[in-house]
């Protein structure tokens, strides 16, 4: 049957291509634009590539990324494992698995500055819930309150990442499961069946069926987890404001403290043109492998 | 409908003398876009990248595609376009970050890498 060909749906683009260029990319042309000069006063000055040479080679920027990705291999070396578990432990059919199901969706559904403000106030260590507690236990064994409190994200940086870590494993690992699930749940029984006669141990069943059948939707959670905790702002900036010092200054945080808080905008427009290199470089890789995964 | 999508698309294309014009009212009309004509001819070139793709893809339809190239993905002239133009900046990006030459030199191997992309990837 012969396709019919009509370019008037081109005219449907129209409206997008407008709103696109209205709100990315005219700002990120005006972005490349500060990126190449020096303001001073609203007056402007050439000067090429100098703040990508100055923003690469300083040690702020490099820690700020050496953070992020720390925060991000953590959080996924977490998440995914973590997430595949919880999957595997939710009933197939049946009242329970909506239950269970409804019940991991809930993190999801908070937004993201009430989960920043959720956890501080949670982890404080003379009133939140788990900071108390973490203290009361650290005093049964010998910690002298009298030093100080043992556990205080506000001031100890080790406290900080693992409070910033535990919020996003808190927030997040329901997306994995709830990927993980319909991975799960799209596997025939027959595989299971062939297993079962074959006499398949469990921990095979895992590694030979249900993690390869898995392998498209795990794809798509970890690099939706990538882009989203490489880009994490609001939770980490409600909850330790990047401190203490800088001890969880990631990069969107120290980009917005360059941008807004220095009006350094040179700097921080060739900041976010090589931080937005990094997200394009994921999203097309996003792309590639779950439309080519798709179609072998 | 095919001239209407290019006069779209070159609509895109920034023009440094708008920088400068003003309304009668002496309000700048792109002036807070802060051009410069190194960055309005870099856009140009990214325009003109874009147009010539289309009108190529409008004269030889189907993307000449390559199932799979040397990286063992499938790619179509539009994809290597884009895996140069992201490689070439990285390149740039890694010659600032690395080297203290002229970019000259990075633009260079950002051109070879480029041509490797167009025959092999």
């Amino acid at each position: 049957m012969n396709k019919t060909v009509n370019q008037r749906a081109w005219l449907m683009v129209l409206p997008v291509l407008l709103l696109v260029a209205m709100n990315a990319v005219i700002p990120l042309m005006t972005v490349v634009n500060f990126s190449v000069q020096e303001e001073f006063y609203g007056e402007f000055s050439f000067i090429g590539t100098q703040w990508f040479a100055d923003t690469l080679t300083n040690e702020r920027f490099q820690n700020a990324l050496l953070r992020q990705f720390g925060f991000t291999f953590t959080i996924l070396a977490i998440e995914i494992p973590l997430g595949i578990a919880i999957a595997l432990t939710i009933p197939r059919s049946g009242v329970w698995a909506s239950v269970c199901l409804v019940l991991m969706s809930l993190p999801l559904l908070i937004p993201w500055n009430v989960v920043g403000a959720m956890w501080n106030i949670y982890a404080l260590p003379d009133i939140g819930f788990l900071g108390y507690m973490l203290n009361a236990g650290a005093g049964l064994f010998g910690h002298d309150p009298a030093s100080g409190p043992w556990f205080n994200f506000t001031q100890d940086p080790v406290a900080a990442w693992f409070t910033v870590i535990l919020m996003d494993v808190w927030h997040w690992t329901s997306l994995v499961v709830l990927l993980a699930y319909a991975g799960l749940q799209s596997i025939d029984n027959a595989y299971y069946q062939a297993a079962r006669i074959d006499g398949a141990s469990r921990w095979a069943v895992f590694r030979y069926i249900q993690l390869p059948k898995m392998k498209h939707t795990l794809t798509i959670a970890v690099l939706l987890r990538f882009m989203d905790s490489f880009m994490i702002y609001t939770e980490p900036s409600v909850l330790t404001g990047g401190g203490p010092g800088n001890s969880t200054t990631f990069l969107s945080i120290d980009l917005v403290k360059i941008a807004l808080g220095q009006q350094d905008l040179g700097n921080a427009a060739a900041m976010s043109i090589i931080y937005f290199l990094m997200i394009l470089l994921v999203s097309w890789l996003f792309y590639t492998l779950t439309m080519q995964g798709g179609k072998k | 409908m095919r001239w209407l999508l290019l006069a779209a698309l070159t609509a895109l294309i920034p023009d440094a003398a708008f920088a400068q014009n003003t309304s009668p009212t002496g309000v700048s009309f792109l002036g807070w876009m802060a051009w410069t004509w190194q960055t309005a001819l870099f856009f140009v070139c990214i325009a003109v990248a874009l147009v010539t793709m289309t009108v190529w893809e409008i004269a030889r339809p189907g993307g000449d595609p390559r199932e799979p190239g040397i990286l063992g993905i499938d790619t179509t002239r539009g994809d290597r376009l884009f895996i140069s133009l992201l490689s070439a900046a990285y390149i740039h990006l890694a010659w600032l970050a690395l080297f203290t030459g002229p970019l000259w030199w990075a633009s260079i191997i950002a051109l070879v890498w480029a041509a490797a992309v167009a025959k092999w990837v």
